[in-house]
This record gives C-alpha cells, structure tokens and sequence, in this order.
C-alpha cells in the first residue's frame, strides 16, 4: 500500500506543476493590434544561401565534399514564423500571410488561431528559382496597398515583413513605404532583416557575396523599421534563438496588463445599445448615443479613452470576452469614423468581469450589458 | 375679395394650429425631461439597492501588518448636469445624459464587526455620466 502512494502524489504532483506551469501567455496580455500581417518576401535573393546561419566551417565543408549545410534564407523564414506561431498568444486579433516578389496572399486577414496560420506558413516554397528574379519591394508594397488589404481593416494594425532587402528595382522602396504609412496612420512595421552585411560566402565555389548589396538591403531595412516605428530584428538572431523568439512575439503582439490598467479618472457609460445576437453592427437608432458621446469626447480633445465592452453572464466566459471586444471595437471604429483621433482610443473586452448588478434577474444583467469610455491617466 | 377672405381664414387657421402643435412639442420637451429627473433618481437607487453599491456590497479586508480590519463600500451619489437633447431621429428622439459621483467610503476597526459599524469616511473617486435613449415613451438601458 505504501509503496504504492508514492507513484500517486508524484503523479499527481506532476500534474499540478503542468496544469499550473502551462498558464499561457494570454492569460498575461492582451492584444496589442486589432489586426497583424507577416509580409514574408519570395525574390530570388531570398533562395540563395543565408551564410549567417549555415555551416561557416570552410573546411568542415570542403572535407564533406560539398557544399553542405546550406540553407536558404526562405527556408529561415519558414522555421522562424513556425516558431513564432507556436508561441504567438490565441487573442482577439486577426491574421494574415502574404508573400511578395510575387504577391500571393496565402492568408486572407482572418481572426487568428494556430491551426490556419501553420496551413499558411507551409504553403511557402522551399525552393524558387533564383536568377532573374529579384525583389521589386516597392511592387510588393504597392501591391499590398492597392490589394485593398489595409484599407479592409479596422484598428490598429501590425506588418511584420520578412525581407533581405536586396538587389531592388524599380523606385525606392523607403518613399513608397512612407507614403503607405502616411496613408495608414494605424500601421506599425517591424522588419526581420535577412541582409547579412561583412559575411563571407562560405561555399567551396566561393562566389563572392554581393557586399555593397547585402550593406544596401540592410540599409532600406533599418530605413523601413524606422518610419514604420517598428524594430528591426535580426533573423540570424530570432532562428538561433528561442528566448529572441519569445521577446519578439511579447512586444509585437502582446499588450501588458499594467497598461490595460490605468488609472480611470471619468466614466462615461453608454446604455441601451442593443447589437443583434452574435453581432457587433450599430443599428441608426443608437447612433444618437454615440454622436453625444462623440460630442462629450471633442469637447475634451486632450484626454485619453479606453472603450470598455461587458456582458451579462449569460455564455461562457471566452464567447463573452471575444463579444465585448467586438463590441468595444464597434464603438470605437463609430468614434473613428466621426473624427475622433484613433490614437486616443484604446479598446478592451471585459466579457462579464466586474458586473454593477446581479445577474441573476433580466433587470441586472440589462444593466451590466453596457460599454463603458473610461477617462485615463 | 372673396379669395383674399379665404386666404387670410388659411393663414389664421395654419397659425392657430402651429401655436398649437408647438405648445404640445414644447409641454412633450418638459414632460420627456421631468421623466428623466425621475428616471435618474430611480437608476441611482437601483445601483445603489440593487447593484454592487451601497452598504449591502461592503467588503471587509484584514491588513497583514497590524492585524486590523478595513470595511468598505462605493457609492452613488446624484450630481448637476444632467440634461436631455432633441435628436430630430424617430426612433430615438431624446437622449438624455445624467451625472453621478461614485463615493468611496472606508471605516477602520480592531475586528471585522466593529470596521462594519463606522463611523465612514467617503472620498470621491470617480465621476460618472450615463447616456440613455428615449424611444418616444421610456428611457432605455
């Protein structure tokens, strides 16, 4: 009998130590962005050969007979976005996937979950073509603007592009992302540069890298990440390392609670604003609610407002989560649309947390159904 | 002549009416917003007997350094600025706008009961407005 206790409380234990050990990411933040787009470029120059993570031992090479250990840079690219969608928290956002040099869109922006973006990320070749076709980035920019793709979307939005930043023709790459950025006021680009600047080509051919190439590409990619008020990563780094991993998916997608938690200097509750079931569209008559609101807040044009939406208890908890924050964003693309800057606004869904009444009559859960604008400092 | 007798009788006629109609706009104005007085007496109460406000909602926490007992509760209280506003729209033609202020209140005791007992301290800590719709014979939430 004794010996047969100890077994039971290891297992046991080990149980607890995953249960408690595996509290995700989303139970910590929220979503940073309404909406984020991997913009993974396909030129030629993404096929040859990424030096800096490949074998850089010449003669470990030269003694295997071959050039060996070799890999593409797509192929790096392919591995890092796994790697990140293993660890990118299932939150309230929407995903998309796009290749350039060509544009294929292999994702259309769709609310994200692992399953659908790993279906997406295998879909990107491991082997192209290399010679004549180089990257048209300015193309593959336009392309995205003019797909429609970021006009569709609502909120803040982040574009993750995957880029060597080489061999570009056509015009300048940097002015055409300036003006996307000026038209997208809401649009933040972080660039994962594959330039590889002061590395040696390591093959028993030795060709010869493209060094003022490889200088230039890192250049427009500092460049880009710059006006995007992105950060520009190294993906030498993001492949190598799987902490590098981590701190990249935290501070792109990830929201800290302390900022969510700010401090609530002025309530402005919106009642009555009936959505249709499972829905987050404004009917006309509630639009009149809004519109005094829109008034409240330009009379205050300094002050800072998080879009709080809540729920009754009636559904799960998540269903409740994911409908407040509709409906949160609901109000607040209405604000946007009637001249509110969106850099004031700030959304969250609070599902049914932090009920003013008692659910338990049809009265209290009509009063705890309510999206609040929450005045914060 | 006849004609111009019949035009003035119009004129009197439409005047008299408009005089009418708007007296009866202006007395629906004036009873809209009476209601809504009462309506926001009604909301306060509601939060404060129904919601987690008023006394019925306090809460009592220990403090781990000295061993004593805080009681607490929040508070509504009505405020001025309430006020209504014509929409022009049918469905909603008012909407009305109230103030309140949520008082936090704290008492401190050696026990659990004698922190419930008070005397309270309230402190403002938020100011609060709800904007309402009226669909043309209540307020709605």
């Amino acid at each position: 009998m004794k010996k047969a206790v100890f077994p039971v409380v290891l297992f046991f234990f080990m149980a607890m130590v995953m249960v408690l050990g595996s509290v995700s990411v989303e139970a910590k933040c929220g979503p940073k962005e309404d909406n984020w787009i991997f913009f993974v470029d396909q030129s030629g120059s993404m096929y040859m050969t990424y030096w800096k993570v490949s074998g850089t031992d010449s003669k470990a090479i030269k003694k295997k007979g071959g050039d060996t250990a070799k890999v593409a840079k797509e192929v790096v690219a392919k591995q890092i976005l796994m790697d990140m969608n293993a660890v990118i928290p299932e939150l309230n956002y929407k995903g998309a996937l796009d290749l350039f040099a060509p544009f294929e869109e292999l994702l259309t922006p769709t609310m994200y979950n692992r399953p659908s973006f790993a279906a997406a990320i295998k879909m990107i070749k491991d082997s192209q073509v290399i010679v004549g076709r180089e990257t048209p980035m300015t193309k593959g920019l336009i392309e995205l603007e003019q797909s429609g793709i970021l006009a569709g979307l609502t909120g803040k939005t982040t574009v993750i592009m995957f880029s060597d930043g080489m061999a570009n023709v056509g015009a300048d790459p940097v002015m055409e992302a300036k003006q996307i950025l000026e038209k997208h006021p809401n649009v933040v680009v972080h660039v994962v540069s594959f330039a590889q600047p002061g590395v040696k080509d390591m093959s028993i051919a030795g060709k010869g890298m493209d060094t003022a190439g490889e200088q230039k590409g890192a250049d427009i990619n500092r460049q880009i990440a710059q006006l995007g008020k992105g950060m520009l990563v190294d993906a030498a780094e993001l492949y190598r390392n799987p902490a590098a991993i981590q701190r990249f998916v935290m501070d792109v997608f990830c929201l800290e609670e302390r900022v969510v938690e700010q401090k609530v200097v002025e309530r402005i509750v919106l009642r009555g604003i009936q959505f249709d079931f499972d829905k987050s569209n404004i009917k006309p008559e509630f639009q009149p609610i809004l519109d005094e609101a829109v008034s409240t807040l330009k009379a205050k044009p300094d002050v800072k407002v998080v879009i709080a939406g809540y729920t009754d208890s009636i559904g799960t908890a998540q269903y409740n989560m994911v409908l407040s924050n509709q409906r949160a964003k609901a109000v607040y693309t209405y604000f946007v649309s009637k001249g509110i800057a969106a850099s004031r606004l700030q959304t969250v869904g609070n599902g049914m947390n932090d009920p003013v009444a008692s659910n338990a009559t049809a009265d209290g859960r009509a009063m705890n159904r309510r999206v609040e604008l929450q005045i914060v400092q | 002549m006849k004609n111009i007798k019949i035009l003035w009788v119009g004129l009197l006629v439409v005047g008299f009416l408009g005089c009418v109609c708007s007296v009866a706009q202006a007395m629906d104005e004036a009873q809209v917003e009476r209601s809504f007085v009462q309506f926001q007496k009604d909301w306060i109460k509601k939060l404060n007997t129904e919601g987690k406000y008023g006394e019925k909602g306090m809460r009592v926490e220990k403090s781990p350094i000295d061993g004593s007992f805080t009681a607490k509760y929040d508070e509504v209280r009505e405020a001025p600025g309430s006020h209504i506003k014509k929409t022009g729209q049918a469905a909603t033609p008012y909407v009305g706008t109230m103030h309140y202020e949520i008082y936090g209140c704290t008492a401190a005791g050696k026990t659990a009961e004698e922190a419930r007992r008070g005397p309270f301290n309230c402190a403002l800590q938020t100011d609060t407005s709800e904007i309402f719709r009226f669909n043309g014979t209540k307020w709605l939430y």
